[in-house]
């Protein structure tokens, strides 16, 4: 049993800037670091001979992003998470507002209302509101301590999660608002949520989904879903993304293509709207194989783990619930991702973290990465 | 807050672990799937929709003349050219799905309903752009599109040849924004004496079906394939290999890069033995006949150096719309060769007769017939043609040969009987296949006893039959070609030849590939004392008295024999007798070069419808050597033929009495028809079959 020590303890107030630099989980840091650095130079070689110089310019961007993120990440780590978690309620009470905005104002692109346009650039508030629920629902579940096992608990976790979901769902934005799902669902499993109650919610999630197929979903979603189950209907059309996708990742072979040597890419088969975002991972199969593409599902894999294991460590539950919490978010957002990209999942807008092109989801990758960080940093005694 | 070792946190982050590792394992395993176990599969797929092969058409080898000079050469057409495949994944990016329609197909003869794309609206779609620059020039045939998608979509569909400069340079603007749309050059066959040889060369078309040639273990699957004669049998030699540029493509079809160039090839180039400017003198001869052949063989090679059949046709237009219906129409048959399809062959085969019983000592010089317009033979009175002259009176052989007389030959007939006769027949070539690299109808025939024996096992082949035979009536049947080996083997003293039509095949760099070599067929093995008696005959039959005297040319001495066969046939819906009329010869006689075979279908007999053409073709041949060869060449207009008589172009007045050489046998004189009541002998000379023409050209998509 490791010595566990007050937060309030004067021994960690005292601690330096030095100290907690040095306390910082430099490994994590770096594995997320350079995955955000790869995915700027995929993305480089995924809009280098783009026709549109908006989108050859789009690494730079990404660059600016990356580092935005890193510092923020940064930042947030040296900062106690304690401290952070004091404005819980203000976080849903700005990631409703955030949402409702959104839907207000929002910019409307490819038939989704996700976007804010803030002069210069667009953020997609829906990224930050997956932080914020992800900083209330630490603090609400560590706040029930030994009543986390009730039905109260699970309820209320639910309502949140669903309220956030449903104003995304609004804009629509499907993918994102599934994400909410298996972080709520982690969260609550890690935090001791009776299994009854998690079976339950799993049973109504697949009740709730198939009524939203039959009833919500717009045509072109079900399309998705109809592709997924059947990868072979209409190529041409609804299945397209999925064939090329395929066919880009597949022909990749064992050791890919070469970096910028992507023909699918290059010759527009992977539509090139989307493949240095959502399906940035089809040329980095394509480019560089199975042993490059095997090599960043594993390196996920290990900044998974670490997050996990700096959750055990965690000095408290809010800590190791926010890790659990940020973890979720950033497996989902793999699995589903890589998932749709070689048919193991259906076709949803959802980024690869720290690869996708798109600053507002860096970022929040980032923040996450910091909140993890923040939790190593604080986990105990300093000196 | 202090965990609480309850709640067991470890076990459940444990348990988190563990689902994320399978998570990962279930992507890392597909991903394997997919890119080391499918990896091959998907690398072609990549090649497929991102590679496009632009077919460079092959260009022909050409048809040259025994010097040199080409007959069938090549022309560069800008055309027009349609990959269907691509149009279709066009359609179908734009569309989601491809028009399907249901069209009754003939497969093995057996009409099927076929589900096929609607290719037609396809390609009107796709072309709408361009059509509203040419308009109207772009209109094609609908059913010529569905046939070649049937059976060679991998080959460009030619929606329009030969563009103008201005069509071309209207197009090429527009044309790179639609897709599967290409402007290419493309070597075509033109044939540069017009009607010319047409029956020697053939032409060329689209093929019927899907036609693949397997050349150095590559298959290429052709456009254009011979469709007649030279370019139909040497079709394998004559194709040149298709080169391609093969192009990277993008998602939109547009090309990014060459990623191969392959030059297209040019086929081997094939020699003919044909002598241009003789075949030329032949045909200008013939135009006036209404229809016949006739072929010119050299007596010492068996080089066939002119082959003409009228009425004839224009390789350059047979496979245009209008061309074909033109020749469809012509109830003349012009796409027939009549050079090579058999015909009863009356008094030329006598000289076969003769050349048996010498061989076999069933005749001397001595021996002689007297002749009073008949004999009787099993009881059955057989007149000779000069029954109401009061017949020819005693004849040795030369006589016989001169007079034409039947009863000579009657008699030598039945003397040296079937067996002799019908070797000699198969020494010189006739019955026998015709070894010529042209289609051609049938061998001919010359019934030997066996064949007799097989065909009517219940008739005995009687005297009646043998003496029908000796004068070339009843079933047998020889082609021109055949026929002329008889004069030219004479000539040469007993050497029968195959005839050579093609001499050489050479490479596009001019080596040789191949040499068609002088072939002997046989060797006759009559004593030359008595070779000498039949060319005396023959020599005697243009002299003062004989039945060719017509066939006379100034200073030189020509040897021939005249021949005609009534041919009972309905022409135009009336019962008339087709004369079918020959001069068979060889000039000049003392040192034979030339054979000629004549023979004019509706003439009034050899002697006077041939002899004075085949004067006519010697007289120039003969100027032409004494000339050192200068001839003005042209294009020859197609001769159209007739079922009239021949135009008259000699001096005197045609004097039927006087010129025919043999008549029929007396019951055909006066009542038609025909052989078949004369002793009972079984059909007629075969008559000449329309080849049926290898399908329905494609109208108006023709290699001009």
């Amino acid at each position: 049993m490791r010595t566990l020590i007050d937060p309030e303890s004067p021994a960690l107030k005292k601690a330096t800037l030095w100290d907690k630099l040095m306390r910082i989980h430099w490994p994590l840091y770096l594995l997320a670091l350079s995955a955000a650095l790869i995915g700027v130079a995929c993305i480089y070689s995924a809009t280098w001979t783009s026709d549109r110089p908006e989108m050859r310019m789009a690494f730079q961007r990404q660059a600016m992003w990356v580092s935005i993120g890193a510092a923020t990440s940064l930042v947030i780590s040296l900062i106690d998470y304690k401290k952070l978690l004091h404005f819980a309620w203000g976080y849903l009470v700005i990631g409703f507002a955030l949402l409702v905005v959104t839907l207000a104002i929002g910019q409307e692109i490819h038939g989704a209302k996700s976007w804010i346009n803030l002069g210069p650039m667009s953020l997609q508030p829906a990224e930050f509101t997956k932080i914020c629920f992800i900083l209330f629902l630490s603090w609400y579940l560590g706040l029930r301590g030994k009543d986390v096992k009730t039905f109260q608990t699970f309820f209320v976790s639910c309502a949140v999660m669903g309220a956030f979901m449903l104003l995304i769902l609004k804009q629509p934005d499907l993918g994102s608002a599934a994400v909410f799902a298996p972080i709520c669902f982690l969260m609550m499993f890690v935090a001791g949520v009776s299994k009854r109650w998690l079976i339950v919610g799993l049973m109504t999630g697949v009740v709730g989904f198939v009524m939203a197929f039959l009833f919500v979903l717009k045509e072109y979603q079900k399309l998705r879903l109809i592709t997924f189950l059947n990868p072979g209907h209409d190529l041409a059309g609804a299945g397209y993304h999925l064939n090329q996708s395929k066919i880009a990742i597949g022909s990749g072979g064992l050791l890919g293509k070469g970096y910028m040597e992507g023909t699918q890419n290059m010759l527009g088969f992977l539509p090139r709207d989307v493949s240095f975002s959502d399906f940035i991972f089809s040329v980095i199969g394509e480019e560089f194989g199975f042993l490059g593409s095997g090599a960043l599902v594993i390196g996920y894999a290990l900044l998974l783990l670490t997050g996990l294991s700096i959750a055990s460590r965690a000095k408290d539950t809010e800590g190791m619930l926010l890790c659990a919490g940020v973890v979720g978010m950033i497996f989902a957002h793999v699995f589903e991702n890589i998932g749709m990209t070689i048919g193991v999942t259906p076709i949803t807008g959802i980024p690869l973290p720290f690869i996708s092109y798109g600053g507002t989801f860096i970022l929040a990758c980032f923040i996450g990465i910091g909140l993890m960080q923040s939790v190593h940093v604080h986990r105990g005694r300093l000196s | 807050m202090i965990l609480d070792a309850s709640n067991r946190p470890y076990a459940r982050i444990f348990l988190a672990g563990a689902m994320i590792c399978m998570g990962m394992c279930v992507l890392l395993v597909t991903l394997y799937h997919l890119q080391v176990g499918r990896g091959e599969e998907y690398t072609s797929k990549v090649r497929e929709q991102s590679t496009r092969q632009i077919l460079l058409p092959p260009a022909r080898g050409l048809i040259y003349d025994r010097w040199g000079i080409p007959l069938a050469e090549l022309r560069p057409s800008i055309d027009v050219d349609l990959y269907l495949i691509e149009i279709k994944s066009e359609y179908l990016k734009r569309h989601r799905k491809l028009p399907y329609m249901t069209n009754q197909v003939r497969k093995r003869g057996v009409l099927q309903a076929v589900k096929e794309v609607d290719i037609v609206r396809v390609v009107d779609e796709q072309i709408a752009p361009l059509k509203q620059i040419l308009g109207t020039k772009l209109d094609y045939d609908p059913s010529a599109l569905v046939l070649h998608q049937r059976i060679r979509e991998n080959v460009p569909f030619q929606l329009k040849s030969d563009l103008s400069f201005d069509e071309i340079s209207q197009l090429v603007e527009r044309i790179s924004v639609v897709h599967g749309v290409h402007i290419t050059p493309r070597p075509v066959r033109s044939y540069s004496y017009g009607a010319t040889a047409c029956h020697i060369l053939g032409y060329v078309g689209k093929p019927e079906e899907a036609k693949v040639l397997d050349r150095d273990g590559k298959k290429i699957e052709l456009e254009t394939v011979g469709k007649d004669g030279i370019e139909s049998l040497m079709d394998d030699d004559l194709q040149g290999n298709p080169g391609f540029r093969t192009v990277e493509v993008n998602n939109y079809g547009n090309i990014q890069r060459l990623v191969e160039h392959r030059n297209p090839s040019l086929g081997d180039s094939i020699y003919l033995s044909i002598d241009l400017r003789v075949q030329q003198i032949v045909e200008r001869v013939m135009a006036c006949v209404g229809r016949g052949a006739c072929v010119v063989q050299d007596v010492k090679t068996g080089d066939i150096l002119a082959m003409v059949s009228v009425p004839n046709f224009d390789p350059n237009t047979v496979v245009t719309k209008e061309g074909w219906k033109d020749i469809s129409k012509n109830e003349a048959h012009p796409l027939l060769n009549r050079a090579l399809s058999p015909y009863a062959p009356g008094s030329i085969y006598k000289i076969v007769v003769a050349l048996a019983a010498l061989k076999h000592n069933t005749v001397d010089s001595r021996f002689s017939t007297s002749c009073g317009g008949g004999m009787w033979i099993a009881d059955r009175f057989r007149k000779c043609w000069s029954f109401d002259k009061g017949g020819c009176g005693t004849q040795d052989l030369i006589g016989g040969i001169k007079r034409s007389c039947n009863v000579y030959f009657y008699t030598v007939g039945i003397r040296t009987g079937l067996q002799h006769v019908s070797d000699m027949s198969r020494d010189l070539g006739l019955g026998e296949p015709q070894e010529i690299p042209l289609p051609h109808p049938s061998n001919g025939l010359v019934p030997s006893l066996d064949y007799w024996k097989k065909t009517y096992p219940k008739d005995r082949f009687s005297n009646g039959h043998m003496a029908n035979v000796s004068i070339g009536q009843g079933v047998v049947a020889i082609s021109p070609l055949q026929a002329v080996n008889i004069p030219a083997t004479v000539a040469n003293g007993g050497i029968s030849y195959y005839p050579r039509l093609i001499k050489e095949i050479r490479d596009s760099d001019g080596n040789l590939v191949r040499e068609e070599p002088v072939r002997e067929r046989a060797r006759l093995q009559v004593p030359p004392e008595k070779m000498e008696w039949v060319r005396k005959g023959m020599e005697a039959v243009v002299g003062e008295g004989g039945t060719g005297r017509r066939a006379a040319v100034e200073g030189y001495k020509v040897a021939g024999k005249t021949g005609s066969a009534q041919f009972p046939t309905r022409i135009r819906g009336r019962q008339v007798k087709d004369t079918r009329t020959w001069f068979n010869s060889y000039a000049p006689a003392d040192e034979p070069r030339y054979a000629i075979c004549m023979m004019v279908e509706g003439g009034v007999s050899g002697g006077s419808t041939c002899a004075p053409l085949v004067s006519e073709i010697y007289t120039q041949i003969f100027n032409l050597e004494r000339s050192s060869g200068a001839y003005q060449l042209a294009y020859m207009q197609p001769v159209r033929g007739h079922f009239d008589g021949v135009q008259e172009i000699v001096e005197e007045a045609p004097n039927a009495v006087q010129g025919i050489a043999v008549p029929m046998p007396a019951e055909l004189q006066n009542d038609s028809p025909t052989e078949a009541n004369d002793d009972n002998t079984p059909a007629p000379a075969a008559q000449p079959v329309m080849p049926v023409p290898a399908g329905k050209p494609l109208p108006g998509r023709g290699n001009r």
